[in-house]
């Protein structure tokens, strides 16, 4: 009998010997082969059966507390932005938009049961995330845009000092109807289906106080936890990590500093423990990216793309030395990183929290891809912050790659301390 | 047997990932990196006198005039873009689109040729278009004498091809460069006729570094001027429109293409 | 069979030649001992200033001695010149001169430093028509190159743009050669001395590169004193010729071959800088030998009575020397200032032009003016001389 020549496993008997040898020619035949190996994991049945749920969907972030969650709390794999307008006529109406909000927000973030309702009525609950809902570490931010404290509900004097309309940069291409809100809120959670569930219970429940304008979900890549090693940053739709150098959000002291809104801000009484929130809509164009030369990546960026090491460091976390380097000729003067923090005291001043998120549209009409980054930025003063950062970053090689197309420029209320409070006192009563 | 085919499929795997090239001597480059520069300054030329007869028509109030001048001229500023591009400021204020700007349209810092193409073509008149014109004119020349003193920087030169024919793939294809007057395709032939000029002079080089991939980008300019040449007229270009969905199809995958191969350029020529 | 075993006997010499030839010895041994001298003080000299120094004779017919042997890196030439007229000397390479000195006076000794790449070279020796020596150029013991901050890539856009530069104002040569050619056929002085002023200007401009294409530039821009016969002499041609007729004898009579001629050898020059391939070390070097050469020549074209286009000549030669300065400039960033000190050069030139400008009105440049020049341009030669070294080039290197 002639043996079939590429039979790999030919004259070979025993199963282990056989699994072996096809994992050692795992180079010509990749996961079907691992599978094979890996003959202990339990085999799909059906394609349509839900994914097993994979950790966290018992997560919960306390709703009530001095500062709203989402802004130092984890970031997690799923968010998404929703702006508003705010259809409510009179102050009455805007507290009542308020009381609402929070009601649904605490329900949502703790998780619990859907009320059973009369089945002849439309049900209450989407269903999405069946009859009972989980938190899945939900979390739900509200903030709120310059436009509400206009002559509608007589809140200009309370607007806070540095919040205006956002304005174009030179790179950005704005569409209307992609900028700006009365309201905003940032739902983040294990995965999108919580963060959609969650925006459609509030839109359903605030039908004559919220209208959307825009919204824009966002994903970010989940690697495997490591216990020892400290936990890289996740990469951007660059291929290039995205956050090493943010600051520490669990630095209490870093964070009231740079982040929280207090005393030393000058801001109305009000918003002690709120924040500036700075969302951008900056679509990447891709396929102009991944036709560029890696070097020419890395020095626009400024770090080393497998690693996200800086150009003349080894790790992640490593601290570029610009003063070592005042020619940029290992990290160049005009690379992204090295603008946006130069790492002089004065940069020290124009520190933000920065908590993008990855986002991946459509088709544009040219059939190049719509993806980008869903970015968020939080800081105690949006000058000395975003703006200031931006600024530094003006005309930077990057922009033949970017083009922030929306956003906007709100602020973060203070937190719900108690449970008989609601989002929005503070300003209301200012 | 087993290890045979092993190692047969690493050497696949390895041959398909890498090509070496021989070393290019850095100055063999300095012929073409001239030839380029004198292209560019012929092109730039042409333009100055060409926008002056297109302002002038504008500012004389000859709309038939100023339509017919305005793909013809703007050509010579599409051909040499990734030149004209490296001063930021003059390229916003003399090709920027509404988008760019936030008011769009209505956006007093709109100028430029798209802004006299808004007034030309969609509003059918050359009302308020005066000082737009003469700052266009104003602007091309400031690019004509800041294009003379430059010394062009080499990456940029060969780095070109590739940057046109991204230009060509984000907004000729689509035909949202001339929104009102649809002359897309004259600045589609523009863009490849600059990227083409630039292949040309490093063609030996090129050649001697790949032939067949030298025959490729060749045969991929050579579809897409064929293509392009359907749609010809005795004064230039048909409008977008009429460009047929199969055509458009067909200019894609070219272009893309080579968007992708112009992309390798600087690597195999040495520049970073 | 003669036999080995005994020796002829020796000729007795006549005692009066025997003494004779004692003093002839005693006078070469005395004569051999003042040279000894003399080349240990140029030794001493050369090392002192860390280089080799080498005696070269430029006698009326030849040079002394024709041959010459130097191991390549810097070497200093120290040319005496024993005939009875003003001379150059050069080191080419082909038809390309690597090094000049121009104009060395009768009787005096002209030093010439260069740095020089392992090759064959020739050397000139007075008159055009006097027989080349050969410079032989061994490779050193030690050829450690300095490390470059500087890539070549780094070079490729400033020989680019040299490259259209040149190409310009080429093309503004021929063109105002043609004029030239056209204005003389017209018998029109004042337009031809318009053409010439324009044509001389931008040859200035290019004059650097000319320089190394030695046959076409002593056709096209050399003074009547580097031929036997002066301005009588039938090889003389070129601008010089030209102006010799347009300003010297004020009229156009006999100028039509010598326009037609400089028309044919600029466009032979075109050609030639057109396939020119040029080396990154050759920009400031090529600057250093022209401005030198400028500054030799400024005593001479005082001297020569219808240099009448000596004021605008002189901007464009400045302008020619610049341009390759300014390329340069930026590339001096671990040597900030040599990029100031080239730029207060050129600015007092600058100034002493516009003196010049403002009161010369065309003539000749007075002799005090010359020196003040000649110790700018000193200055600015010094300068010139610092940026291949800041550049880590070193070599001319040789095409060969």
């Amino acid at each position: 009998m002639t043996q079939c020549p590429f039979d790999l496993t030919a004259g070979l008997p025993e199963s282990p010997r056989r699994r072996r040898l096809l994992a050692g020619a795992g180079l010509l035949g990749g996961a079907l082969v691992a599978d094979l190996a890996n003959a202990a994991a339990p085999a799909a049945k059906h394609v349509t059966d839900a994914p097993a749920a994979k950790g966290g969907i018992d997560d919960r972030y306390p709703f009530h507390g001095l500062r709203q969650q989402g802004i130092t709390t984890p970031r997690p794999a799923a968010g998404m932005v929703a702006a508003f307008d705010v259809l409510a006529s009179d102050r009455a109406g805007l507290e009542r938009l308020f009381r609402v909000l929070t009601e649904r927000i605490a329900f949502l973030t703790t998780g619990g049961p859907v009320p059973q309702t009369d089945p002849d009525y439309p049900p209450p609950d989407s269903g999405i995330l069946g009859p009972v809902v989980t938190p899945d570490g939900l979390t739900v931010t509200v903030s709120v845009g310059a436009s509400l404290f206009d002559d509608r509900f007589g809140l200009a004097a309370h607007k806070p000092v540095h919040l205006t309309p956002m304005t174009g940069f030179p790179n950005d291409a704005l569409v209307e109807r992609l900028c700006h809100g009365d309201l905003l809120l940032q739902f983040c959670a294990h995965t999108p289906d919580t963060n959609i569930h969650a925006l459609r219970d509030i839109v359903k429940n605030t039908p004559d106080l919220l209208v959307l304008r825009w919204k824009q979900e966002g994903t970010v890549p989940v690697i495997a936890a490591s216990a020892s090693k400290r936990p890289e940053s996740a990469r951007n739709l660059l291929g290039f990590r995205d956050g090493s150098a943010n600051p520490d959000s669990s630095d209490a002291v870093l964070m009231e500093r740079i982040v929280w809104v207090g005393q030393e801000n000058s801001e109305p009484a009000w918003a002690t423990h709120g924040s500036y929130q700075a969302v951008r809509l900056i679509r990447n164009f891709v396929e102009r990216w991944d036709r560029t030369p890696l070097q020419e990546q890395e020095s626009i960026i400024g770090r080393h793309k497998p690693t996200g090491a800086p150009l003349d460091g080894k790790t992640e976390f490593d601290v570029p030395d610009y003063a070592a380097d005042p020619e940029g000729k290992k990290t160049p003067l005009d690379a992204h990183i090295r603008l946006a923090n130069d790492r002089t005291p004065e940069a020290q001043k124009h520190l933000i929290l920065r908590r993008p998120f990855n986002y991946s549209n459509g088709v544009a009409p040219n059939g190049q891809l719509e993806m980008g980054l869903l970015f968020i930025a939080y800081q105690a003063n949006l000058q000395e912050g975003f703006i200031a950062v931006q600024e530094k970053l003006n005309g930077e090689p990057l922009e033949e790659y970017i083009k922030p197309i929306g956003g906007g420029y709100f602020f973060v209320l203070p937190g719900v301390p108690v449970k008989d409070d609601f989002l929005g006192r503070t300003l209301l009563n200012a | 047997m087993k290890k045979h085919i092993v190692s047969l499929a690493i050497a696949a795997m390895v041959g398909g990932m890498t090509t070496a090239y021989a070393a290019v001597a850095p100055l063999d480059l300095v012929k073409p990196v001239a030839d380029y520069k004198i292209y560019v300054s012929t092109e730039v030329t042409d333009l100055v006198a060409q926008t002056r007869a297109f302002t002038d028509a504008v500012k004389a109030g000859d709309l038939a005039k100023a339509k017919q001048l305005y793909a013809p001229t703007r050509a010579h500023y599409e051909a040499v873009e990734p030149i004209a591009e490296l001063f930021s400021d003059l390229d916003n204020a003399i090709d920027s689109r509404a988008d760019d700007h936030e008011k769009r349209e209505n956006d007093p810092t709109f100028g430029g040729f798209h802004r006299i193409e808004y007034g030309l073509f969609a509003q059918n008149s050359t009302a308020g278009l005066v000082p737009v014109a003469d700052k266009l004119m104003h602007d091309v020349l400031d690019l004509q004498k800041r294009i003379a003193t430059l010394v062009f920087p080499p990456s940029k030169v060969v780095g070109g091809a590739a940057a046109l024919m991204e230009e060509v793939a984000a907004t000729k294809i689509s035909g949202e460069e001339d929104r009102y007057s649809h002359t897309d395709l004259w600045d589609f032939q523009a863009n490849v006729d600059g990227a083409q000029k630039i292949v040309q002079l490093f063609e030996p080089l090129i050649r001697k570094q790949d032939p067949k991939f030298a025959d490729k980008i060749a045969a991929n300019f050579a579809t897409v001027d064929r293509i392009l040449a359907k749609y010809k007229t005795p004064t230039g270009y048909e409008t977008y429109d009429k460009l047929s969905a199969s055509d458009r199809k067909a200019l894609v995958g070219p272009v893309q293409t080579l968007a992708e191969d112009l992309s390798r350029l600087r690597g195999m020529l040495g520049l970073k | 069979m003669s036999d080995r075993s005994t020796l002829a006997a020796p000729q007795q010499l006549p005692v009066k030649t025997v003494r004779a030839a004692l003093a002839v010895s005693i006078l070469l041994v005395l004569a051999g001992l003042v040279l000894f001298y003399q080349a240990t003080r140029f030794a001493q000299r050369a090392h002192s200033n860390n280089q080799r120094a080498l005696s070269v004779e430029v006698g009326a017919h030849e040079c002394t001695p024709s041959s010459l042997s130097v191991l390549a890196g810097p070497a200093v030439f120290n040319i005496h010149n024993t005939s009875d007229r003003a001379v150059e000397w050069e080191i080419l390479d082909g038809v390309m001169v690597i090094e000049e000195r121009e104009n060395i006076a009768p009787g005096f000794t002209q030093s010439l430093s260069v740095d020089l790449a392992p090759g064959n070279y020739a050397i000139t020796c007075g008159l055009l028509s006097n027989p080349r020596g050969s410079l032989v150029v061994t490779p050193a013991a030690d050829a450690a190159a300095k490390p470059a901050t500087l890539s070549t890539v780094d070079f490729i856009g400033p020989l680019s743009e040299y490259r259209v530069y040149l190409g310009i104002h080429a093309a503004g040569l021929a063109s105002a050669a043609k004029s030239l050619s056209s204005s003389i056929q017209a018998a029109d002085l004042a337009a031809a001395r318009d053409a010439y002023a324009t044509a001389h200007a931008e040859y200035a401009r290019i004059a650097p590169v000319a320089a190394l294409f030695a046959d076409l530039d002593h056709r096209i821009d050399a003074p009547a004193l580097y031929f036997d016969k002066g301005a009588q002499d039938p090889a003389f041609s070129g601008f010089y010729r030209i102006a010799y007729g347009l300003y010297g004898q004020g009229d156009t009579t006999g100028l039509k071959p010598v326009a037609d001629k400089l028309a044919a050898d600029i466009a032979a020059l075109s050609t030639r800088i057109d396939a020119l391939s040029m080396q990154p070390a050759q920009l400031a070097n090529l600057a250093v030998r022209h401005a030198e050469q400028v500054r030799d020549r400024l005593a001479a074209d005082a001297k020569t009575p219808y240099a009448k286009d000596s004021g605008t000549q002189f901007e464009a030669t400045l302008d020619g020397i610049r341009e390759i300065s300014d390329l340069l400039t930026p590339l001096l960033k671990t040597d900030p200032s040599l990029g100031k000190a080239l730029a207060d050069n050129f600015s007092q030139l600058d100034a002493t032009l516009k003196k010049l400008a403002a009161s010369a009105n065309g003539s000749p440049i007075a002799v005090s003016t010359n020196n003040t020049l000649s110790g700018q341009i000193n200055a600015l030669i010094d300068s010139l001389r610092r940026v291949n070294p800041a550049l880590g080039l070193e070599h001319n290197a040789s095409s060969s």
